[in-house]
């Protein structure tokens, strides 16, 4: 038996109507789900080559991946996810301009940490560490180049979010689903981290 | 005759599957040291719970938040006419 509800003469609200989940969000959720599965494949046969590695680890000839200075590009990555979420807690406040700092943070944090990422592949393809060099090198490009290419990605989202911010044509359809994206990247990496470096 | 061409399709198809060719494992993945089977285990788990978890909490989030608009639209306090 369904239950009898009060009906309002006005009409569902504004809320209600709206549903659940901004639309651009939802897509979002989709598209990071199927992303966390990637890079679960990427780390999964990982842990499989490494564990079933006969050579040392790294294997002889590669260097070491930087693990002390990837941990401070690590903190630069957390700390943007953190200035994201507290850009979107402004935005949904009174001023929504007054996110722009905080989203400026958050850029110019993920910028450092792609440019980070980029001065540590030079240095280890001047080591003899390339894509073909050994199991550890196609992995290492392939697992942190895909997360690279993401972080890519949300900066330029990123970017036009904050331009759209300044104009104030940002919605929050689409600062829900940058944000979404975002944290996945962020998110993703101590994994990656822990699993690739250490 | 359409219906001849799937029947002849089926009939193919339920016949390729009896005659499998053999599995081999990969020479290189396969070995049978604790630590590899421990890893194929794990990364089995992982690969087979992760979506299942990330459903769960989806739904489990819907729920909760589809359960509080619903208790704000039609909240008790409500007058009814």
């Amino acid at each position: 038996m369904s239950p009898v509800l009060p009906i309002r003469e006005a009409g569902p609200s504004a809320a209600f109507r709206r549903g659940l989940v901004e639309n651009a969000s939802f897509g979002m959720a989709l598209f990071v789900f199927t992303e966390v599965m990637l890079f679960a494949g990427f780390i999964s046969a990982f842990v499989i080559v490494h564990s079933g590695s006969r050579t040392p680890w790294p294997p002889p000839g590669q260097p070491r991946l930087p693990a002390e200075q990837t941990a401070i590009n690590t903190i630069a990555l957390l700390a943007s996810g953190v200035c994201l979420y507290y850009a979107g807690k402004k935005f949904r406040g009174p001023r929504p301009k007054s996110a722009a700092p905080w989203m400026g943070a958050a850029l110019a944090l993920a910028a450092f940490f792609v440019i980070f990422q980029g001065m540590e592949w030079l240095a280890l393809l001047r080591q003899g560490m390339t894509l073909t060099s050994s199991q550890l090198g196609s992995f290492f490009y392939v697992i942190v180049g895909a997360h690279a290419l993401h972080a890519v990605a949300a900066i330029v989202a990123l970017a036009i979010s904050w331009a759209m911010l300044q104009a104030g044509r940002l919605t929050r359809s689409q600062l829900g689903a940058v944000q979404l994206f975002w944290y996945f990247v962020v998110l993703v990496w101590p994994f990656l981290y822990w699993k690739v470096y250490l | 005759m359409r219906r001849l061409a799937r029947g002849s399709a089926a009939l193919f198809l339920a016949c390729a599957a009896l005659i499998p060719a053999s599995a081999w494992a990969c020479p290189f993945c396969f070995s049978g040291s604790p630590k590899v089977r421990m890893a194929f285990f794990g990364t089995t788990v992982l690969l087979s719970l992760l979506p299942l978890g990330m459903i769960s909490a989806g739904v489990v989030w819907i729920r909760r938040v589809g359960r509080g608009m619903w208790a704000e639209e039609f909240d008790d306090s409500d007058p009814v006419p």
